[in-house]
């Protein structure tokens, strides 16, 4: 290292506060903006990789980003239910495959995902241990609830109530995990996976008690007639569904008419796709179908629109934070007026009171340069997760 | 030959030459100074009154100012034929210089203090000491003033006669053959003005270098070979 910037380096050393006040205001003038972008890019190049995989979205007329936030990242309000006899008739369109979703319900904060098994295929989700959900009752966790929960295959998670005030509502279902699967870095790792009939017996549609059409179970009859049997206050229903009260679980009412969240369809081509959009094109009954990337870009072209005022912004600010820095170094520079004038009579030239100047000005751009790197390099790992938690809201 | 030589110098301080150096408020003094030689080895005590010009001279054979006329001579380089460049070399290489008000950089340890010559010749290749060869040289002289133990402590750490120890090896480190001291007792008091004197005549004479210090203190000039009134040099050397 040269003289001049040895003793720069020993300058901004003992100046200790000095020194790091000003390369924390350099770092933040430089972070604030660069990770304003890159969280924002970072962010909408994960929002709509996993939009991209998701040709259409099926949902009830309403808000498209609530039905696609919903479906995809399982966040965010609960739009409209549609009915599971849309699922059918679009399956008798044989314009592609079609996965149902039912999101509405948690457990621990987690969203369970009622669907079919078709949605491990279509996301390209695999097994770290276990095995797929078979059975009603059965659950596979995401990576991330089997680490936040500590539950493993062969452990249990409980479906939460919606409110605990609501008696004859939605009760809470014991459901055995049998699988948990690999990582993949999406919402699906956050996320409780059942099978579509299970989230309807979660919210009541569906439940299991003892068979009242036999004998032994009188104490539970309030009355028979027309082989109509009605039951008492005294029937409780399971709480768990086990491979010995399994085939007691039934349910009550038209099956076509159960609720379902939004159906994801994957047209085998452009053609279908078209035809299938084609089908949706009018609201009239209800129903909208949607391009997930395009709603999300939507989005996106007014977050890069505000996002560019906020950059804007700190420019502005960043001008302003460095011509005080300028203002303070100046005035340093007559405190050190002495200095310099000693580092001349000793035989120190122009330049060389410049390089050392220079020098400090070296290591303070350069060590905040560095800091801020470090710091949006660090932002970057968890872009995703701070987008998750805004979405949460 | 002599190691200071000077003949016919005049000097007069511009408004700009008097703003580079703040030691100096004298925008518009002048002085003239007819001839001055000082022997090799020769320890001489400048006296005079108050801006009667001292600085001035030592400024002037240091090569920090540049006579407007007349010729400057130090150890046969004639100061005023030379670069800038060249002026700083001869400086760094020939000339130790201490100062009243010691000096020292805040920010640096007594040790690198005194290795400042070297940090600052480093660059422009003025010297040639390899550092672990200054660094040890700077320690020799700390160790001779007593100072060994506080190489690493900050200037401001030491008292006064401790820093202007200090500010004595900083101007010994390249074995200079011309010394200029400017009232380095002025802030110190008895015991330690006699301890500093005592190290710059012993230095000196150690390195066979010439000694020109101004004082205004009576009872150190019977320690020099020689007592030299500024006033008996200049035909002005008042401020106007």
């Amino acid at each position: 290292m040269s003289g001049a910037w040895y003793l720069g380096s020993r300058y901004l050393a003992f100046h200790k506060l000095k020194s790091t006040i000003l390369i924390a205001s350099i770092t933040l003038m430089l972070f604030h903006p660069a990770a304003t972008r890159v969280l924002v890019s970072d962010s909408a190049a994960a929002l709509t990789a996993r939009a991209d995989r998701t040709p259409l979205l099926l949902g009830a007329a309403g808000s498209p980003l609530e039905l696609v936030l919903n479906s995809l990242y399982f966040h965010a309000g609960q739009p409209s239910a549609v009915s599971n006899e849309t699922l059918a008739q679009m399956q008798a369109t044989g314009l592609g495959k079609f996965i149902p979703l039912n999101t509405r319900f948690h457990s621990r904060g987690n969203p369970i995902v009622g669907t079919t098994l078709d949605y491990f295929t279509f996301r390209g989700l695999k097994l770290a241990g276990g095995r797929q959900f078979g059975m009603l009752g059965e659950c596979v966790l995401g990576a991330g609830v089997a680490v936040q929960q500590g539950v493993k295959s062969g452990g249990y998670v409980v479906s939460s109530p919606e409110t605990v005030f609501d008696i004859a509502g939605v009760y809470p279902l014991k459901m055995k995990v049998v699988g948990v699967l690999e990582p993949s870095g999406s919402a699906d790792d956050d996320a409780i996976f059942v099978d579509i009939r299970t989230s309807w017996v979660i919210q009541g549609l569906g439940h299991g008690h003892q068979d009242l059409a036999r004998p032994e179970a009188g104490a539970g009859v309030l009355s028979r007639k027309d082989g109509v049997i009605t039951a008492n206050a005294s029937v409780s229903q399971y709480a768990e569904i086990t491979v010995d009260n399994v085939a007691e679980f039934h349910f009550h009412g038209d099956t076509s008419q159960f609720p379902l969240t939004s159906i994801i369809a994957v047209p085998p081509d452009d053609k279908n796709a078209t035809l299938l959009r084609g089908r949706y094109l009018s609201n009239d009954d209800g129903l909208q179908l949607v391009v997930p990337s395009a709603v999300l870009n939507e989005l996106l072209d007014t977050v890069f629109t505000v996002q560019n005022y906020v950059i804007l912004g700190l420019a502005i600010l960043g001008l302003a934070t460095v011509a005080v820095i300028m203002l303070v170094f100046l005035l340093s520079q007559q405190l050190r007026r002495g200095e310099f004038h000693t580092l001349s009579r000793i035989g120190a030239s122009k330049t060389y009171i410049g390089l050392l100047v220079a020098s400090e000005l070296a290591f303070v751009f350069v060590g905040s340069l560095l800091l801020a790197m470090l710091l949006i390099f660090i932002m970057r790992q968890y872009a995703l997760q701070i987008l998750q938690t805004f979405l949460t809201f | 030959m002599p190691m200071i030589e000077m003949a016919n110098v005049a000097f007069r301080y511009q408004a700009a030459a008097a703003s580079t150096t703040p030691a100096n408020q004298n925008a518009g003094f002048a002085m003239h100074i007819r001839t001055l030689a000082v022997g090799r080895g020769e320890r001489i005590a400048l006296v005079g009154p108050s801006g009667s010009g001292k600085t001035t001279l030592l400024s002037l054979v240091a090569g920090i100012l540049r006579p407007q006329g007349g010729r400057v001579q130090v150890n046969g380089l004639e100061l005023s034929r030379l670069g800038n460049a060249a002026v700083r070399q001869f400086r760094i290489g020939q000339v130790g210089q201490v100062f009243q008000s010691f000096e020292l950089l805040d920010y640096l340890s007594i040790l690198e203090n005194v290795m400042l010559p070297w940090y600052i010749g480093r660059d422009s290749s003025n010297t040639q000491m390899e550092k672990a060869d200054c660094r040890h040289r700077a320690q020799t002289l700390l160790e001779e003033v007593g100072l060994a133990s506080r190489i690493n402590d900050r200037p401001d750490h030491l008292s006064q006669g401790e820093q202007q120890r200090v500010a004595v090896c900083r101007a010994m480190l390249n074995h200079p053959p011309l010394l200029l001291a400017d009232e380095p007792t002025g802030n110190l008091d008895q015991a330690n003005k006699q301890t500093v004197v005592d190290l710059l005549l012993e230095q000196a004479q150690q390195n066979d270098s010439t000694l020109l210090m101004v004082t205004h203190d009576q009872s150190l000039l019977e320690r020099f070979d020689t007592v030299l009134d500024i006033r008996s040099l200049s035909s002005e050397g008042v401020p106007s």
